[in-house]
């Protein structure tokens, strides 16, 4: 690892104009994080576009900050509406709002923020040290090593993914034939394109994702009940600062929680494609079962262990994509967007070809997770208030104007606006079809790459599919994507055993 | 729970016509990448079986939470006709008017009550979007107005 490029990038984070967008992005995100409908998704999807026009310095820290700190917003309105703000703080709504019934809103909060700053540190200290070193050991990566990574990403994100695997396998399909759209890698052939020549060169990343991710959300709201109400929930819940400090017995009580949470979650966050949600119940499951009944009324336990989790899968989730090139997550796919937008090329070369960036983007999420900590327990008066004022029909519009607007700006033309709204529609339809989104980002991603490093396994191997099974890491890697498209059978089996009386 | 399973807009249902969908695709990608060269067929081939081996695989194991009652399909129909008209607008008038009318088009139909107020808001945060594209970021938006703030 590169110490002096460490250092020098962490004396850069704390010059004036990095810090100030890191903060900005911490605020921001806390804020789009706490309100219902929004995430750090869309969130990202809308500023992508935005930061092309700014220099690496401030884009990236405001990127960082937003993704650092919406998950964590999530659980404002988790503890004191019972409304999660995003999908990873569904467990915290369970005992934290049990415990803001209990009176106890403030020490809930509490809980999760030095919850989600312990893990979300802890996690960024595992991509400062790991992704150089993952990245140094990927430049002797061979195309048989890309290919059976990129299948293996694939195949953890349909056999680990919450719901209905043949769903996941189906947007995993979807994605890759979206990808084939356009000239071949290979041969240069155009397919897909019925003759229209804005589509040879394949369909843009940004828009896409723009359409999965912002627009999708407008249809939600354009097709759900017309109100002009703004969101409410339970009365409004007096919160003292006071009450939101742990004592030492607590933070010593949660320690053990945390220490397991953030391993699972950390664990989670580096697989490319298992996905936050994986993380959250399985650091929820092992709290349930330690505490057993008590769980789900007011434990404190309870909201340290999901918000640790999801807050650990965070930074490591870059891990994949600044080390391989190889996106995490869907959002550490809008995070590759942006990476490309800036003229840089993720993957191992990205610590040795511009080290200044590189680990700009890893001291920033070290120092997001340590601002959310003051940020988080400044905001957490204000922001239940704001959630109450915002108007969602408002809300629409002003993230319908802002996608409109980003995927125009990507390339000057028109032709963004239609393929975001195209992949709007088709986001919504996923959404109501309970499709799962990651599965299609990753393999929309990872399909050129896919295809090109088979065509150079094969043209390196004579034509011989054993040259996969032949190298070692390789074929290690296969067998596990073997395990991991398995084991959704194997799930189906095991309940289905249990559910047999006797 | 019953309800859930026999309404066609819900539940398995919903999931059978998606694995239809699915074996139309993937007998539609096999007869495409028919004509292709074998080195840009070869991988959307095996697309089309593995889609059509997934269509089969949905329809025998279907899920149960896909869900599409309590749409509005008024308000879809409307949002879509919306987003048309504004990428005319778009490509013709320019980004400002589009925008103006994207975002009372959208607020309306979302339920928020016209009137002088939306336009005033409307107004208020389309010059906004073009101040920062425009201006800060120096991102040239097309629009009478918004050529003010790339000058």
């Amino acid at each position: 690892m590169d110490y002096s490029a460490l250092l020098a990038a962490g004396a850069h984070a704390f010059s004036l104009w990095p810090l100030l967008s890191l903060l900005a992005g911490v605020s921001l995100g806390l804020v789009v994080g706490s309100i219902p409908g929004l995430n750090d998704t869309i969130t990202l999807a809308v500023l992508v576009p935005i930061t092309f026009a700014l220099p690496s310095n401030i884009a990236f820290p405001l990127l960082v900050g937003v993704y650092c700190s919406a998950c964590f917003g999530g659980a404002f309105p988790a503890i004191l509406l019972k409304i999660p703000g995003t999908a990873s703080s569904v467990l915290t709504a369970v005992d934290g709002h049990a415990m803001t019934r209990q009176g106890r809103a403030g020490q809930a909060l509490g809980i999760a923020t030095y919850s989600s700053t312990f893990a979300g540190t802890l996690s960024a200290l595992v991509l400062i040290f790991f992704a150089p070193i993952l990245a140094q050991y990927a430049l002797r990566f061979g195309p048989a090593e890309y290919f059976a990574l990129c299948i293996l990403g694939l195949s953890t994100v349909v056999g680990m993914g919450a719901g209905n695997a043949m769903k996941s396998a189906l947007a995993c399909l979807l994605g890759l034939l979206v990808a084939m759209i356009g000239m071949s890698p290979e041969s240069g052939y155009p397919r897909f394109t019925s003759g229209n020549f804005w589509l040879y060169e394949g369909l843009p990343l940004t828009p896409i994702l723009i359409g999965l991710f912002g627009l999708s959300v407008v249809f939600e709201m354009l097709s759900s009940e017309r109100s002009n109400a703004r969101d409410k929930g339970a009365d409004e819940v007096p919160v003292r600062f006071a009450d939101m400090l742990l004592p030492w017995s607590m933070v010593r009580r949660l320690l053990p929680t945390w220490l397991n949470a953030s391993a699972l979650g950390n664990l989670v966050g580096v697989l490319p494609g298992a996905g936050m949600l994986v993380a959250i119940y399985m650091a929820y499951e092992r709290v349930r079962r330690k505490f057993g009944e008590r769980c789900g009324q007011g434990l404190p336990e309870g909201i340290a262990a999901p918000e640790a989790a999801n807050n650990s899968v965070v930074a490591s989730s870059m891990v994949p994509l600044l080390s391989l090139g190889i996106p995490g997550n869907s959002t550490s796919a809008l995070f590759l967007g942006a990476l490309l937008i800036q003229g840089l090329r993720p993957g191992p070369s990205l610590f040795t070809d511009t080290p200044d960036i590189a680990y700009l983007i890893v001291i920033c999420f070290l120092i997001a997770n340590l601002a959310m900590f003051p940020l988080g327990l400044l905001l957490a008066r204000i922001i239940p208030n704001m959630i109450r004022s915002v108007p969602r029909a408002l809300l629409a519009a002003a993230i319908a104007c802002l996608c409109f607007t980003g995927a125009f700006a990507i390339g000057n033309s028109v032709f963004g606006i239609m393929v975001a709204v195209a992949f709007g529609i088709i986001g919504f339809m996923f959404n109501r079809l309970q499709v799962p989104l990651s599965p299609f980002i990753l393999a929309l991603v990872l399909a050129p790459v896919i295809e090109r490093a088979f065509f150079q396994s094969m043209s390196l191997s004579g034509g011989s599919v054993a040259y996969f099974v032949t190298q070692p890491l390789s074929a290690a890697m296969l067998l596990f994507t073997l395990i991991f498209m398995v084991w959704p059978l194997g799930k189906l089996i095991i309940r289905r055993r249990r559910q047999v009386p006797g | 729970m019953t309800q859930r399973r026999l309404f066609a807009l819900s539940g398995h249902w919903l999931d059978r016509g998606l694995s239809l969908v699915c074996l139309a695709l993937g007998a539609g990608v096999l007869m495409i990448a028919k004509g292709y060269p074998t080195s840009a067929g070869a991988l959307p081939m095996i697309l089309g079986w593995l889609l059509m081996g997934c269509g089969i695989g949905l329809w025998l194991f279907p899920g149960k939470r896909a869900d599409m009652r309590n749409v509005r399909i008024g308000g879809l129909l409307w949002g879509m006709a919306v987003f048309v008209a504004v990428l005319w607008l778009f490509a013709s008038l320019g980004a400002d008017v589009a925008l103006f009318v994207l975002f009372v088009g959208c607020a309306v139909l979302s339920g928020y009550p016209p009137g002088l107020r939306l336009v005033a808001t409307a107004l208020l945060f389309v010059i906004l979007v073009g101040a920062i594209f425009g201006g800060l970021l120096g991102v040239p938006l097309p629009g009478p107005v918004f050529a003010l703030f790339s000058a």
